[in-house]
């Protein structure tokens, strides 16, 4: 009896599977040879947001995520995070076209999405400068717009305005939800280039990814500066509160209270403002 | 008292359908004409317009599958909760969920390099496999321990269930420590659960374990009930003890092992429908069985209809709100328990 | 009906129960008694199919025991054991029902409810129907069981086997004999019936013929009159005793002490 049931449903699985693929290949042809209708947008990205927004497309942008925060007076839909955001939702807006990174999007809602022949456009976001002024190229050409160049002349200008410090100043980037939820930020993370990008050097280089944060991590990294998110340092109570956190006090950063914050979606949103955001950086850095 | 059964049977019946046609109407996305029409519509020409897609392709499926994950999650419940005798066995209790867990987590994690080759519908789909072979293989492990001669020792299973548990949770909080920011987000997705990602597929194979694995649950009930007098005398009764206990383990485990698999964990149903239902009926299982279907249909799409309705356009994961159904429940079980232990 | 030769059950080195040779007649009833621990409950398990002994021979009306289905023995064998459930969620009447699941598949008929309502009364359990099982006493669950087990036989089949296993244990005196003319009513229908009893002067009364265990052996199967010796019952109980004649039944008292 069980294994009827699991031949059985070994099966199906292989069939849908099967059927599945089919589907996706024609829909993948699909949004090759249809033109893209830029007249309703649903942006699952900050950074895409902020390139539309760039090409003067914002009034045809109908949907937006969480992290799509400038610019700030876009009349969108919060559809909230990307991870949990449903199909139903988005195809209430009645979109025409869906943008949203590879990373981010959720594999089932990407199938639903296409099943629902709506033109969803993928793209491979890169944490650098030429990742970023690829994502501005690609959303451009989607949307059949020329007017993209100054954009990337904008990123490559400001960052050349970007002068070696004399004393590189070691940061450590803290990514803080309340108290108890702290994380640094080692390479292979957007902070880790942008604090590259801005001439300093990452205090956590030595770990990958976000790690829990340690008191011991914080005496042999022993950085200048401690940059974090304006929110994230809100939500510990400023820098009083962030003083508080074991070990901060005994570092360089600590003892001077040299405490960098920045707009989370400037700061690691790698869009048009990356030129911006890596000046910024750098003149707080200081 | 037959009379009565029929009642109750005719009563959550037509809630539930009350229900599903109510959650035919209500969610994120408004229709420009009525459900009938849309239905109708699409028999006739054959394709789908936005209205269409979102009713027939994504509504539809996710409130057949809310049915079928909230029948299937009960009935279990309830045969464990007989065959243990005991009012706080759940599938989670005999590690099923936890083992399904453990493979998505090593999944997730390990298998990052063999997705990323794959397309992503794929990806997903090896993802539920792992999940479904996780329970298989944690229900086998268990079974294993707790039998010995061909006799199964309950007390055994559970205790197995519990140390399985604590294992996968202890290896899934080792594999949320060394994933990446990426794979995180997926665990934690995946471990709150969500009936967002149901399509037609995923019912129809759903449909055929749930009512497989359901049909011969139900016959189980003259079982259950002779089992309240003890192995000994339910064996006097000519009933094949050590087959029954084999089938129920089984069976429970294809079928929370395939729901778990395409939904996530969804907690407290199994737990819950059985408790509630035993106030009005005792622990009779010819009643318990059926009405649990229909009590944890009702209860899972009333849920799932609010996680998707009350934080338009975002959700609520239905983890949260089983839990926030379940668990005052849970307390006051936990109080009758206490009071009769005095 | 029954035959059984050379029974044995054996737990790690232990004999509990040592070369068993015994052969019942249809009608018979027969009482099992002997010291504590000389392997009674243990015996009557075994003739249950409880545990699993060693045997040359188990046969019932000339079948071998296990050539019986599993949904076959419940017409022909029941068992009452000593220890019941402490909780059982279910309504009286329906934990009685229960002894007629081997006749229905889903739902009992008339008949069958017409048969449990006939046993509680019998058993004197009818008015306990409304009462929680939890809060009943030692004693009327003991009936209600008793109810099932009688039940549970109710058929045409000929030559049944009852097992009891101490089943007066927690009854008043009326209700002691008012279950043991049930079981002699049954065994009167041409049915064997196995009871375990630690009162020798019930067994004497009631029973054809006695089954002495002592260490898991056979003492002495036979009558009444012949098994109850005073050396053999101060001997194998290890207690002083005198016998005495019952002034009415001119049958054999045993006096202890």
């Amino acid at each position: 009896m069980k294994k009827i049931l699991t031949v059985l449903a070994l099966a199906v699985i292989a069939v849908s599977c099967n059927k599945k693929e089919g589907q996706a290949e024609t829909a993948a042809k699909d949004t090759l040879t249809t033109e893209i209708k830029a007249d309703r947008i649903v942006s699952l990205n900050g950074a895409i947001t902020e390139t539309l927004a760039a090409l003067e497309a914002s009034e045809n942008i109908v949907g937006k995520d969480v992290t799509s925060t400038f610019p700030a007076d876009l009349k969108a839909t919060d559809l909230g995070h990307v991870r949990s955001i449903t199909a139903e939702s988005i195809l209430a807006l009645q979109p025409s076209v869906v943008f949203g990174t590879t990373k981010d999007i959720n594999p089932g809602l990407n199938e639903q999405l296409q099943k629902a022949n709506v033109s969803l456009i993928l793209i491979d976001q890169e944490y650098s400068v030429d990742g970023t002024k690829k994502l501005i190229t690609e959303v451009a050409s989607k949307l059949n717009k020329e007017n993209y160049q100054p954009l990337l002349d904008n990123i490559s200008e400001k960052i050349a305005t970007v002068k070696p410090y004399d004393k590189k100043p070691k940061v450590l980037f803290i990514y803080a939800r309340g108290a108890g939820n702290l994380m640094v930020a080692g390479k292979e993370t957007p902070l880790h280039s942008m604090i590259e990008l801005a001439g300093a050097e990452n205090a956590a280089a030595a770990l990958t990814d976000f790690k829990p944060l340690t008191p011991e991590a914080l005496l042999t990294t022993n950085p200048d500066v401690i940059l974090m998110f304006d929110s994230g340092l809100q939500s510990l109570g400023g820098v009083d509160g962030l003083l508080k956190v074991d070990g901060i006090s005994a570092t360089n950063a600590g003892k001077n209270k040299k405490v960098v914050t920045m707009d989370g979606q400037l700061l690691s949103g790698f869009g048009p403002r990356l030129g911006e955001a890596v000046v910024e950086l750098h003149n707080k850095l200081q | 008292m037959k009379k009565k059964i029929a009642v109750y049977k005719l009563t959550f019946f037509i809630v539930l359908l009350v229900a599903l046609v109510t959650a035919l109407y209500l969610g994120a996305y408004d229709f420009n004409h009525s459900v009938f029409e849309i239905v109708s519509t699409y028999f006739k020409t054959k394709t789908h317009t936005a209205d269409s897609f979102v009713l027939i392709e994504l509504r539809i499926p996710r409130i057949l599958m809310a049915i079928l994950t909230g029948a299937a999650l009960s009935i279990t419940g309830t045969s464990l909760q007989g065959l243990f005798k005991n009012p706080l066995a759940s599938p989670d209790l005999i590690g099923i969920t936890s083992g399904a867990v453990l493979f998505a987590a090593l999944t997730i994690v390990f298998g990052s390099a063999v997705m990323h080759f794959l397309p992503p519908f794929l990806s997903y789909t090896l993802l539920s496999i792992m999940a479904f072979l996780g329970a298989l293989l944690t229900m086998w492990f268990v079974y294993k321990m707790a039998t010995s001669n061909g006799k199964t020792h309950i007390l055994i299973l559970l205790l197995s269930g519990v140390a399985i548990s604590a294992l996968s949770g202890a290896v899934t909080g080792f594999l949320t420590y060394i994933s990446t920011e990426e794979e995180l987000r997926n665990l934690t997705f995946w471990s709150l659960g969500s009936l967002a990602g149901s399509n037609w597929w995923k019912v129809c194979l759903v449909f055929v374990v749930v009512s497989i694995g359901s049909f011969r649950l139900l016959k189980k009930g003259k079982t259950l009930n002779a089992l309240m007098l003890g192995e000994k005398e339910a064996a006097h009764l000519g009933f094949d003890i050590e087959k029954t206990k084999r089938e129920i383990i089984i069976i429970s485990s294809l079928m929370v092992g395939c729901v778990v698999a395409f939904n996530g964990t969804i907690g407290f149903i199994g737990l819950v429908v059985p408790y509630i239902l035993r106030f009005v009926f005792n622990s009779n299982y010819n009643i318990l069985l059926p009405l649990s279907m229909i009590l944890g249909a009702v209860i899972l799409l009333i849920a799932d209809t609010i996680s998707r309705t009350i934080v338009i356009p975002a959700e609520l994961p239905i983890g949260i709100l089983t839990a926030i159904m379940g668990a005052p429940v849970f307390i006051s079980i936990l109080i009758n328990y206490k009071r009769k232990l005095k | 009906m029954i035959q059984i030769h050379d029974l044995n059950f054996r737990v790690k080195d232990r004999f509990l129960l040592k070369t068993i040779d015994i052969e019942i007649k249809k009608g018979e009833l027969i009482a099992i008694v002997g010291p504590n621990g000389a392997g009674k409950s243990t015996f009557l398990s075994c003739l249950g199919s409880e545990i699993p002994y060693q045997a040359k021979q188990f046969s019932l009306k000339n079948k071998d025991i296990n050539s019986y289905k599993k949904d076959e023995i419940p017409l022909h064998r029941a068992k009452f054991s000593q220890h019941q459930s402490a909780e059982i969620n279910l309504k009286n009447d329906e934990i009685v029902l229960m002894g007629r699941y081997p006749y229905f598949k889903n739902d009992a008929d008339i008949s069958d409810k017409e048969i449990v309502q006939n046993w509680m009364r019998k058993t004197e359990t009818q008015h306990l129907i409304d009462r929680e099982y939890e809060q009943l006493s030692g004693g009327e669950k003991q009936r209600l069981h008793l109810a099932r087990v009688f039940t549970q036989l109710e058929n045409n089949v000929e030559n049944k086997l009852l097992l009891l296993d101490e089943p007066l244990n927690n009854l008043d005196v009326a209700h002691q004999f008012k279950t043991l003319h049930l079981i002699k009513e049954f065994t009167n229908k041409n049915n064997t019936a196995l009871v375990v009893l630690h009162d020798l002067n019930i067994a004497s009364q009631f029973a054809d013929r006695l089954i002495l265990l002592n260490k898991g052996m056979i003492e002495l199967f036979d009558e009444p009159t012949k098994v109850l010796t005073q050396e053999r019952i101060s001997r194998v109980y290890q207690y002083p005793c005198i016998l005495h004649q019952h002034p009415v039944t001119n049958q054999p008292i045993i006096l202890f002490g």
